[in-house]
C-alpha cells in the first residue's frame, strides 16, 4: 500500500468513527467543562504559589544574582540526591540557537517572544509606537499592536522558524524594499487586527540557511522618509556566526532502556521516543535524545497513594537557571493529582510555559529527589 | 431587551447552532488523530466550541469561523496539561460514553505514527487527510502561508514514509 492510500483510508476511518458521535448540548458541554476546571483547582493553587515564588525571587534578586553570577557555567554545586538516585546519564550538548542582529533607531519600541507567548517559536517585534501586549485569539500575530498601530506608524516582526522554511526564497543581503517584498491584499494580520487599512508585507524567507517569517506593516498614511527608515531596519537583519548561551547547556540524556516501573504502571511511556527517567520512588518522562518535550511537570511514584487519599501531594519542584543569572523558580508542597487509564495515578505541578533557557529541574517527593537538565527553546 | 434585540439574539444563536452541528464531528475526528483518545478529542472539541460560543458575536464575522475553531482545538490539543486534564475528566464524564466503532489496527497504527511527527507536520497531515482541507484552508487554520503548508506537508509525508516503511506497513 502507498502512503497516500494509507493516509486517505486512515482519515476516512476517523471521519466514519466521528460520524457516530452525537454532539452534546451546550449545557452538557458546560457541565463537562466545569468538571475539568474543578480538577485543576489544586493546580491553579500551585501556579499561584509559583507566581508568588517568582515575585519573591525577583524581589530578593540582587543578592541571589550575585551568588549565581559568581558561579561559572555548568559547575553549579551538585543537587542533593537520594540514596537510590538514577544512574549517571549520558549528556549531550543541545544545538544552540543562532544570534540574530537587527539595527533600529533608539526611538523605536521592541518586544521579544513574550509578545506572542503561544506562538511556539522565537520572535522579535519592533515598532515605531509603543507595543500593546494583550491576549489575542491569534497567537501567531501581534494582533493588539497591529490594532493600535497609528496611521503614520510601522511594525516589523520576525519569526524564527529554523529548518521549517528552508525552501523559502533567499533573504537579500542588502536593499530590502517594497518591490522585493511586495504587500499582500489579505493576510492574517488584517483578520487578526480587524483592520483592512493596513499595508501588510508577510512571507517566509531563508536567511543563511534558516527559515524566517517576516511581517512588515505600515499604517494608512506613513510618510516616505519613515517608510525608508523601516526598510532600512528590515534590511539590517542578519544572522551572525555567534551562538547563544544555549550552547553551554548540557542536557540530561536518559539511559535507554529507561526505568521500568513495577506493575500496574506501563513499562514504557508513549510515544516510543520517550523513556521513563528516575527511580520507583520518583520518576518522570524524558525524550531519549534529551530534547525538550512539554511533559516535565508530571511525576509518578510508587509511594503516591492516589488522588482520593492524597489529593494535594507534597511534591516540590525547583528550576535553577544554569546558563546565566536568573532567579530560582521553586514551589513548595502544592501539587495536584491526576489519573489516566494508560499511566495510572500521577502527580502534577504544572508550568504551562516553561521559561526559555537552560534549567536544572529538581523535584522532591517524600525522601526521593530527581534532577535533570533541560534546554527550553 | 426590545423585540428587535430578541430577534437578533435568536438569529445569532441559530447561526451558532448550525455552525456547531456542521463542525463538531469533523473537529472530533481531527482531534482524534492528534490525541490518540476519542474521549479526549471530544472533551477538547467541546472546550473549543464553548469558546466559539462565548465569542460568537466576533467569531461569526470572521471569514472562516470553521478555521478559527480548528485552530483553537489544535492549540488545546498541543497543551499536554489540558490533555491530561481531559483524560482525568474522562473517567468522570457526565454523559455515558457513546459506543463507536473501533479503528482498524492499521488505521490506529497510522495515526500513532503521525503523532510521533513534529507538531506542525502532524497537524497539517491531520487537517489534510482527516478534515480533507485544501492547502489554502490548512494555511488559514495554521495561520501560515500556503507555501509553508506545502513544505510542512512534504516534510511530514517524507518522514512518515520512512517511519511506516521501516515498520513494513507501506511499500
Amino acid at each position: 500500500m502507498k502512503l497516500e492510500e494509507a493516509a486517505r483510508r486512515a482519515g476516512a476511518a476517523l471521519r466514519q468513527q466521528a460520524s457516530d458521535v452525537t454532539p452534546p448540548s451546550l449545557h452538557e458541554a458546560r457541565q463537562a467543562s466545569r468538571l475539568r476546571d474543578g480538577l485543576t483547582l489544586a493546580s491553579t493553587a500551585f501556579l499561584a504559589a509559583l507566581v508568588v515564588a517568582v515575585a519573591l525571587a525577583l524581589l530578593v534578586g540582587p543578592s541571589r544574582n550575585r551568588d549565581v553570577a559568581d558561579t561559572p557555567l555548568n559547575t553549579l554545586a551538585p543537587v542533593p540526591s537520594s540514596a537510590d538516585a538514577p544512574p549517571p546519564s549520558e549528556v549531550s550538548a543541545v544545538a544552540p540557537a543562532r544570534v540574530w542582529r537587527i539595527s533600529y533607531p533608539a526611538t523605536w519600541y521592541r518586544a521579544d517572544s513574550e509578545l506572542m507567548p503561544d506562538l511556539g517559536m522565537d520572535s522579535l517585534t519592533l515598532a515605531t509606537n509603543p507595543l500593546t501586549m494583550e491576549p489575542s485569539r491569534c497567537d501567531h500575530m501581534p494582533a493588539a499592536s497591529l490594532r493600535d498601530l497609528g496611521d503614520d506608524d510601522a511594525l516589523v516582526s520576525v519569526f524564527f522558524t529554523g529548518a521549517e522554511l528552508a525552501d523559502a526564497p533567499p533573504w537579500p543581503a542588502t536593499g530590502m524594499n517594497g518591490e522585493r517584498f511586495p504587500a499582500s491584499l489579505s493576510t492574517a494580520a488584517h483578520v487578526c487586527s480587524g483592520r483592512d487599512d493596513l499595508e501588510v508585507h508577510w512571507r517566509p524567507w531563508n536567511l543563511d540557511g534558516e527559515g524566517i517569517q517576516v511581517l512588515v506593516v505600515f499604517g494608512a498614511d506613513v510618510p516616505e522618509e519613515r517608510r525608508a527608515e523601516v526598510w532600512a531596519v528590515v534590511s539590517s537583519l542578519e544572522a551572525s556566526d555567534e551562538r547563544t548561551e544555549g550552547s553551554a547547556c548540557v542536557v540530561t540524556k536518559p539511559p535507554v532502556p529507561g526505568l521500568t516501573p513495577p506493575a500496574p504502571y506501563n513499562a514504557t511511556p508513549s510515544p516510543d521516543d520517550l523513556v521513563w527517567y528516575g527511580t520507583d520512588e520518583l520518576w518522570t518522562v524524558l525524550a531519549i535524545d534529551g530534547s525538550f518535550v512539554p511533559t516535565k511537570s508530571v511525576w509518578w511514584s510508587t509511594l503516591f497513594r492516589g488522588g482520593s487519599e492524597e489529593p494535594m501531594p507534597e511534591i516540590s519542584v525547583r528550576f535553577d537557571r544554569v546558563d546565566q543569572t536568573a532567579p530560582t523558580i521553586h514551589s513548595e508542597g502544592l501539587g495536584t493529582n491526576a489519573y489516566t487509564v494508560e499511566d495510572g495515578w500521577f502527580m502534577m505541578a504544572d508550568m504551562e510555559q516553561e521559561p526559555a533557557g537552560c534549567w536544572r529541574v529538581t523535584t522532591s517527593y517524600r525522601d526521593a529527589t530527581l534532577s535533570y537538565v533541560v534546554w527550553v527553546p | 431587551m426590545d423585540e428587535s434585540g430578541e430577534q437578533a439574539e435568536v438569529a445569532i444563536r441559530a447561526g451558532f447552532d448550525v455552525f456547531y452541528a456542521d463542525n463538531y464531528r469533523p473537529v472530533v475526528a481531527l482531534l482524534s488523530a492528534l490525541t490518540r483518545s476519542r474521549w479526549v478529542a471530544e472533551d477538547l472539541a467541546q472546550e473549543a466550541f464553548l469558546r466559539a460560543h462565548r465569542e460568537w458575536a466576533d467569531v461569526q464575522r470572521f471569514d472562516a469561523p470553521a478555521a478559527w475553531v480548528r485552530r483553537v482545538a489544535i492549540n488545546l490539543a498541543r497543551s499536554r496539561f489540558r490533555r491530561l486534564r481531559s483524560e482525568a475528566a474522562a473517567r468522570l464524564r457526565l454523559r455515558p460514553v457513546q459506543t463507536v466503532a473501533e479503528l482498524e489496527p492499521a488505521d490506529e497504527a497510522f495515526w500513532a505514527e503521525v503523532r510521533r511527527l513534529p507538531g506542525r507536520q502532524a497537524q497539517a497531515l491531520a487537517l489534510r487527510y482527516v478534515d480533507d482541507l485544501s492547502i489554502a484552508q490548512i494555511a488559514a487554520v495554521m495561520g501560515v502561508a500556503e507555501g509553508t503548508v506545502r513544505a510542512v506537508l512534504t516534510q511530514g509525508r517524507a518522514r512518515l514514509q520512512r517511519q511506516l516503511t521501516a515498520k513494513g506497513w507501506i511499500d
